[in-house]
């Protein structure tokens, strides 16, 4: 835990763990809501993709015909971070 | 101590919600703190009190109520998680003209940031389910 920020002045450091596939199940959609919450409380903020959570990082996702929100597309691939 | 508790599975498919009510029951009886418990994901599901297992199984729902009522715990179900599984409070029901409630004794509907707020503020952020 580091002084400084906002939130009662407290940073702390969270990791999020990210071990599911975007589109099979809610976790991925409903982790980033919690990911960006996170940074908007100017918490140090950081995500880790393991197992099938690679998968959320690939580019040109097309969920159309799955009738689902494509919500990763602000995410940055592998080869940009 | 000060902990925090997430859960993030509903009620009897998967075992995370019992074994946070175990862990959080034992930390209190310890003589720790425990800050508050947020439900997420299916975890809202722990807070409808239309939960009705057969009589000889445990009751998750009522189990939380009452350990919430006997040491004053705070438990926040996610809004947004909340909205998308159909828990509703009186104020949501209002709010989204929905025809009824459905929260259980001693749960509230509230925002992420009381996630974050808690992981600020314990000692120990504990994550309970997938």
């Amino acid at each position: 835990m580091e002084e400084g920020g906002s939130s009662g002045g407290v940073t702390k450091k969270f990791m999020y763990i990210n071990r599911r596939a975007p589109y099979g199940t809610i976790y991925a959609l409903e982790g980033l809501e919690v990911v960006l919450i996170g940074a908007a409380f100017e918490q140090d903020v950081s995500m880790v993709f393991l197992d099938d959570g690679v998968f959320q990082l690939k580019k040109g996702q097309n969920t159309e015909e799955a009738e689902m929100k494509n919500f990763f597309t602000g995410l940055p691939s592998p080869g940009d971070v | 101590m000060k902990f925090g508790i997430v859960v993030n599975e509903g009620p009897y498919t998967h075992e995370a919600s019992d074994t946070a009510y175990q862990f959080s029951k034992a930390a209190l009886e310890k003589g720790h703190e425990v800050l508050r418990v947020f439900f997420y994901h299916d975890g809202v599901n722990n807070g409808t009190r239309l939960t009705t297992p057969p009589q000889d199984d445990r009751h998750i729902t009522n189990r939380w109520s009452e350990l919430a009522e006997q040491h004053g715990l705070d438990l926040v179900v996610c809004i947004a998680a909340a909205q998308r599984r159909g828990i509703v409070d009186p104020d949501e029901a209002k709010r989204q003209g929905k025809d009824a409630n459905n929260i259980a004794s001693g749960f509230r509907i509230s925002g992420l940031g009381q996630l974050i707020e808690v992981g600020i503020q314990a000692d120990r952020l504990m994550v309970f389910g997938d």
